[in-house]
């Protein structure tokens, strides 16, 4: 009887000849019903298109483990462990992240025009009311009297020297896209409000749904990072 | 992730966050901010070829459709996985949309470009977009033995299948993402 070897190419005299048997034992091999060292699993070394295929197989199994490895890593910080970014080091409000979030949930209600979340402002026309990371920064939308598409207020995060907001306005489709381009852009402010002027308010007075947002954008290096955006529309 | 992952439980969470209810709605979006941080994580590991700013771009357009494609999602794993297996989808997507880009630019007018070699691309990188094109009960079974570490009794409780049945879907899987790892690879070897 010829002895097997465990691997590398089977000698001339030992190699077996592939059979569709075998697939049962590359996959009992490759699911671990069948050890590597079992005496079965060895003879499959000794056929050149199974040791072959199961070599490309459990590179194939190798690859899925790294991965795993990677999205476990990321996971297990992601979720349980907020990574602290350069802005939160600098000590600026990580804002954006939280808008974002609260925009993807915005989607959820849209298009209902009252909001389950919290209560929509006395006013003419309500808006999705979105927070921000900080509680006490208090409403975005506009309140009272004051028409949501009219006027822009959001909570004043601490600017540095070179830094402005930015709002910028979008018309949002009834099919939830949203145009490609802004309707209309503020100049840099200082201040957390804007009442857009002329052409521009005229053509977001036209929108029957908008998203608006607001950027923090360093004069200096031209940066910008968005910390808030929101979703305003007439009933 | 904290505590032990209950399918049901799962299932009912987002059952609730579908049908506004405030609380749920509220953990959910506690429970999505997990996505600009794996953004974030997967550019850091890939040598960080998106800046800051498009980072953030990407994530914003994942949450987006994550909210939309909710209503498919099936509680196998924690929702978690699912919000990580939309970030690679999409970071990779983009990173090749952004390579295909510059080559084309460098084709056109010569211009030196940033060409994949300038991203730290991982052995592992295809097999998430070959898991995404074979799709299906393979792929998640795949999913739940490599990615939650899974045996293959729990992933036939999970499955609501036999453990025969689960093998037999695996290896077929394996058999065919191999097939599919070979394609995406002498493609790229095209270009």
């Amino acid at each position: 009887m010829t002895h097997d070897s465990e691997r590398g190419p089977a000698d001339d005299g030992g190699a077996l000849p592939h059979d569709e048997s075998h697939e049962r034992l590359v996959a009992a091999v490759l699911t671990g019903d069948l050890a590597r060292d079992d005496d079965a699993a060895r003879t499959l070394q000794r056929c050149d298109v199974c040791r072959e295929r199961l070599l490309r197989l459990e590179r194939v199994t190798g690859l899925l483990d790294e991965a795993g490895v990677e999205r476990r890593e990321i996971l297990d910080d992601a979720v349980e462990r907020p990574r602290a970014t350069a802005a939160a080091r600098r000590g600026r409000p990580v804002l954006w992240a939280a808008a974002a979030a609260l925009l993807a949930v915005a989607l959820l209600y849209a298009p209902v025009s009252t909001c389950a979340a919290g209560q929509p402002p006395a006013g003419p026309n309500p808006n999705l009311l979105l927070g921000a990371d900080d509680p006490q920064a208090g409403q975005v939308a506009p309140q009272g009297e004051v028409d949501a598409f009219a006027e822009f207020r959001w909570p004043a995060a601490e600017l540095l020297l070179d830094e402005r907001f930015v709002v910028e306005v979008f018309e949002e489709r009834d099919d939830g896209g949203l145009a490609a381009a802004p309707l209309a852009v503020s100049e840099p402010l200082e201040a957390g409000s804007w009442i857009p002027e002329g052409e521009q308010a005229a053509a977001i007075d036209r929108c029957r749904r908008i998203q608006w947002k607001v950027l923090v954008r360093d004069l200096v290096t031209r940066e910008q990072r968005t910390v808030f955006w929101v979703l305003a529309w007439r009933p | 992730m904290n505590g032990p992952f209950d399918q049901e439980d799962e299932r009912r969470f987002v059952a609730r966050v579908l049908d506004r209810k405030p609380e749920d709605v509220v953990v959910f979006e506690q429970r999505i901010r997990c996505v600009p941080r794996i953004m974030a994580a997967l550019n850091a590991r890939r040598g960080r070829p998106f800046r800051p700013e498009e980072v953030d771009d990407l994530a914003q357009d994942t949450m987006v459709i994550a909210v939309r494609k909710l209503p498919e999602y099936e509680p196998l794993a924690p929702l978690e996985g699912w919000l990580h297996r939309l970030c690679v989808y999409e970071f990779f997507n983009a990173l090749r949309r952004r390579d295909r880009d510059r080559r084309v630019v460098s084709a056109t007018d010569e211009v030196e470009s940033r060409t994949a070699e300038d991203t730290d691309t991982a052995a592992h990188d295809e097999v998430h977009l070959a898991l995404e094109q074979l799709g299906g009960l393979e792929a998640e079974i795949i999913r739940l033995k490599h990615f939650e570490g899974l045996t293959f009794v729990e992933i036939a409780a999970r499955t609501e299948a036999s453990e025969n049945t689960v093998k037999t879907r695996y290896y077929r899987g394996i058999d065919r993402l191999e097939a599919l790892l070979v394609r995406i690879n002498s493609r790229e070897e095209q270009r």
